[in-house]
Order: C-alpha cells, then structure tokens, then sequence
C-alpha cells in the first residue's frame, strides 16, 4: 500500500508521467473490453456502407470494405500492444544478461559477442525484420521474436558501456574489498547501476516495435490483412487519401501517434521515479 | 593490550604501475609489520604511496598497477599467493577496509542498512532479517541517531559524517582482526573528524583488533597509535613507539616533518624542505630522500641504506645512523 501510495504522489507530480500513464492505462482498457468498446466487430464488413465520412453511427467513419474505422482502431490496440509490450520484455531478457556478461568477462567473450552484436546492427533494421518475419512466418509471435531480436543488440551495448564504466567506481571496488561474490557484485552493484540508459531506451522502443510492426504490416508482411492493425490499417487507407476518404488511414495513425507518446512518456517518469537521488 | 605475536607482517613490497610513460615505482621495498592489539600509524605525504600499499595488502591492485614482488603475511598466510576466491575469506571478514572518500564508496542504488548487511551475508550463514538487525545494531552502534530510520536511507541523504559512520559500520559489521583505515577523515571537518578517530579507537579497542590508520596528519597519529611508521617514496623510513619517535625523531625527513608544526619544533635549527618528492618514474640510486636531505653524503647517492636497529623495535632507513648500529647488526638480519 506504501509503495502504491508513494508511485500515486509521484506520478501527480510528474505531468509528463501521468499523462502517459493515462494514455497507457487507456489503451489498456481499450484491449481488455474492445468488443464492449467497439460498436461493430473489427472484421465485419457491410459493403453498401464502404467509404463513409464520419458520422454519428461510424464516428471515425468507415473504409473500403465498409468496416468500422473506430471498432478496428480499438481493437487493434490487443495486437500492436501485445507486440510491443512483449517484443520489447523479450529484447530485455536476452540484452541485459548477455551486456552484463560481456562486459563482466571482456577478453574473448566479450569481443565475441559484440562482434555478432556488430553485425545484426549493420543490417538496415526493416530489411532484416522483413527478412526474419518471412523466413518465420507471419504470425503475431514471429513478430514479436523479430523485434526482440532486432532490439537486444541495443540493450547489450548500452549494459555492456555501462557496466564497463561503473566497474571502475569505488563503491564496485568497496564491495570487492568487502570481500563480495562475484555474482552479487553483478547483481546487486553493476546491475542496477547500468540499468538508466536502458530504461529510456526500452520505453522508446516500446513506441518504436508499434511503429515496426505497423511497417510490416504496411508492406504485408506483417499481421494477414483482414485482422484489425494500425500498420495494415493505414496501408489499406492510403490509396484513398488521394480521392479525399482521409479518415481510415488518419486514425490508426493517431492511435499509433498517441500510444508511442504514452509509452514515451511514462518511460521517462519511470526512470525518474526509480533513481532515489531524483526523487 | 598490544601482544608480541605479529599479526601482518608485509615483507619487501614492490608495486609497480606499468605506464605508457615507463614503470612508475610507487611501492618498493616496503617492510613493516604489524603486531596483535596494536594501532599503528602510517604517515607519510601525498603521493608516497600509503593507499596503493593498502590496496596492496588485500591484493587489489589492478592493471596497469602489479605487486611484482614482496610478500604480505597475515596469521601466516602469504595473501599474495592465494586466488580471489580465498581472497575472499580474508577481505571484510579478517581485514576491514575504511577508505576515504565515504559517499564514493557506497552503491547510490541502495539503502545504507541493507549495503551493511549484504557484506555481513557474504561472510556469515545467516538470513535477512538477521543480518539487517546486525546492521542497524552497527549503525547504533557507530553513534547513529535514529539507526533504525537511517538504516532505510540511500548513500546521498547523508552527510559526510554519515557516509564516513557508515562506512566504518560497513568495515566492522564482521569484526576483522585488522582495520586499515586509509585517510577516513579526509574531507570532513574537524569536530567530525575527531568524533570519526574517537569512534573507531573505541572499536578498535573494544574488538581487540589492530589497526593501521593511515594518515598525513600527525597529531592524529600522536594522539591515537602505539606505533608510527613514516613512509617516503614508497619506502618506511623510520618506524617505531610514538612517544620515542615524538622525543626524538631520527630520519631527517621525520625531523622535517615534525618541524612543519609549529607548535610541535623539536630543534631550534630551522631546515628548509627544498623539492618535492622524487618521481616513482624515475627514482635515484641510493637513499630516496638524497635530493631533499641536508645531510646527504657521498655514500647516499651509491648505496641504498638498510633499515637499521637503533632501539627496542626502533628502526630508521638512514646512512648516519650506519656507524652507530653497526655493533647490532642491522635490523634486516633480525626481521629475517
């Protein structure tokens, strides 16, 4: 209750962080009770009511196939959420521990794996993630391997610079001289100093996965085209923009716009609210 | 009660730092040795190398820095030779280190209470609850107000004087045989600073540990040790009981050193410190002290002097007192 108490005042205090925690929160919702939100089912099509304006019965309007705009932007929130949200946990789990390790054990080890590091960051990031999804198969979860293999090499490098630094500071040499095991001085001093750089970085790539996955979904290979997401949203929207039908296209990328905001900003209050010299 | 069985015993320590600029000889030769219950200060000026021998005694000196030769016996034990793993052993739970700079040496991340209890963890087989009670007595113990809140603050929202207790509380959560305090007080002020050497004399005390108070000021060591050893490039010069080295310092380095107080002139003659400390880059043959000492003579530039027994555990590195001692023999032949 404390903690919650503590997290409560913080976050008011903070308007950037509340307000991404708002929008997070909101985006939540809308992907846990989507179907109650949504007035129609995100793949029902009525195709005598395709290409409609705004109204009050479609308020974002409806797109080519007569589907819902509004019903598609909701609930495409589960899916692009899921990705990035996992994605992103994922690319965690794999960076952090091999980072720490690296610069833990430089010599061979460590060389070795920036070195392969090294490569999959010289490939351009879209044309290996269109690479892996097709080699994969395109399915939600291939994504979301994707995308954490694309991201780990960016937390490997920033644990890896980090840890290298805070290895030298007295307090890493203290607990040493205090006579500390090795892998409590990994966890308990390198760990959790090296973590800042990576906290603002995750909570961009959060935004930054939703983005890759709208790409692919964009270019087909992404999420398969009837279901509801943003990235394939706007791609069936686009051609339209010319004609003057803005609006499916437009609010997917909205919901993009906003989520990729919320998750920013909530990421940068988080790593305030973690660091106890700034709080 | 200071006993006669010697507790460390560092034996023709060299640490050298090998630099782009050449082998910086920061360390060399050092002897000294330590016996149970005894405090034993080592003074000596910036740069002399008192924190890399620290360092040295619990095997941390890291590249580009390299003990190359030199033996430290503790209880027997040469901790040179032994592995980091039996190294651990040793460190926090045999030798407690206070170092200098407080705030430096605590993990910002985490709180005071539970840094002290994860070092009293690393030695000891119990839980965490257990070992954070140990660490608030610590805390008390050290003369906290408040131990109990204080043990739940992070490393910036303390003073100083704070970090420096804690700190201490950290050095002796598992009662080390041997603290070496090296510059503890450095950076606070003086009411703090005498309450900080008040705090560890009393546990020290109380403990029965011994000590080596590492310092350059001398009036700290003339209040609270048995024993002072004066180190110069790397090197003891003069070693022995304080209240004989106060009467009658013997090294003219330590007679230099002394007249800097001034309220403390032991001889009308007034000599002038010219220079400064010899490069470890490139130190001379001979005495260290040659291009500082009035009294240099021919045989200071050519041979190095051997640390000479002058008195009852009374020992100076210095040629004029070759003549004098040369009936005893010299106090190398009865280290050895």
């Amino acid at each position: 209750m404390l903690y919650l108490r503590d997290f409560s005042y913080s976050l008011r205090r903070n308007r950037g962080g509340f307000i991404g925690f708002l929008i997070i929160m909101i985006t939540l919702l809308c992907a846990i009770f989507a179907p109650i939100i949504a007035p129609y089912a995100p793949e029902e099509a009525i195709v005598e009511d395709s290409r409609l304006a705004p109204n009050s019965d479609h308020i974002f309007g409806t797109d080519e196939t007569g589907m819902d705009v509004f019903s598609r932007v909701v609930h495409a929130t589960r899916i692009d959420v899921t990705i990035a949200v996992f994605g992103t946990l994922l690319s965690l789990l794999i960076g952090i521990p091999i980072g720490l390790a690296a610069a833990y054990r430089e010599g061979l080890f460590g060389e070795i794996t920036m070195r392969i590091a090294d490569v999959l960051q010289a490939f351009p990031v879209f044309i290996l993630a269109i690479a892996l999804v097709s080699i994969l198969g395109n399915n939600v979860q291939n994504i979301i391997i994707a995308i954490a293999f694309l991201n780990a090499p960016i937390y490997m490098r920033f644990v890896r610079s980090e840890v290298l630094s805070i290895k030298q500071r007295p307090y890493v040499e203290a607990a040493r001289c205090a006579g500390m095991s090795n892998l409590k001085i990994m966890f308990k001093e390198l760990l959790p100093n090296s973590l800042r750089p990576t906290m603002v970085q995750a909570s961009i790539n959060m935004g930054w996965a939703i983005l890759l996955t709208a790409g692919l979904s964009f270019i087909g290979a992404g999420v398969r085209v009837p279901t509801a997401e943003w990235g394939s949203m706007i791609a069936i929207g686009a051609p339209l923009i010319i004609t003057g039908q803005w609006w499916s296209s437009f609010f997917p990328g909205v919901a993009i716009g906003i989520t990729v905001l919320g998750f920013a900003l909530f990421g940068d209050f988080l790593r305030l609210y973690l660091d106890p010299e700034r709080r | 009660m200071i006993g006669l069985k010697t507790l460390l015993q560092i034996q023709d320590l060299h640490t050298y730092f090998y630099l782009r600029k050449g082998i910086s000889k920061v360390v060399n030769g050092l002897q000294l040795s330590v016996r149970e219950g005894e405090l034993l200060g080592v003074v000596g000026e910036s740069g002399s190398g008192k924190t890399v021998t620290a360092m040295s005694v619990v095997n941390r000196v890291r590249m580009p820095g390299k003990v190359v030769k030199g033996k430290v016996i503790y209880q027997g034990q040469d901790l040179l030779k032994l592995s980091e793993e039996e190294l651990r052993k040793y460190r926090g739970k045999e030798i407690g280190l206070i170092a200098a700079n407080a705030r430096g040496n605590l993990n910002p991340l985490v709180k005071v209470g539970n840094q002290i209890a994860n070092v009293y963890l690393a030695h000891n087989k119990v839980n965490k609850k257990e070992a954070w009670e140990k660490a608030v007595e610590m805390l008390r113990m050290v003369g906290m107000n408040d131990a109990l809140r204080r043990a739940e603050a992070y490393p910036h929202e303390m003073s100083g004087g704070m970090a420096q207790r804690v700190m201490i509380a950290l050095a002796l959560v598992n009662s080390p045989n041997l603290l070496i305090a090296d510059d503890a007080t450095n950076g606070l002020d003086v009411t703090v600073q005498s309450q900080i050497m008040d705090l560890i004399l009393d546990i020290v005390n109380k403990q029965g540990a011994s000590g080596i108070l590492i310092t350059h000021d001398l009036g700290v060591v003339a209040q609270c040790c048995s024993e002072i050893a004066i180190m110069y490039c790397g090197q003891i010069v003069e070693k022995g009981p304080v209240t004989a080295f106060f009467d009658e310092p013997k090294h003219p380095y330590s007679r230099n050193l002394l007249n800097s107080l001034p309220e403390r002139r032991i001889t009308q003659e007034r000599i002038e410190l010219k220079g400064s400390l010899s490069s470890p880059l490139s130190l001379p043959t001979g005495c260290v002290y040659q291009t500082r000492c009035p009294y240099v003579m021919d045989v200071c530039r050519k041979v190095e002097p051997s640390m000479l027994h002058v008195d009852d555990n009374y020992n100076v590195k210095c040629h004029l007192y070759q003549e004098k001692t040369e009936n005893r023999g010299s106090a190398n032949e009865k280290l050895a």
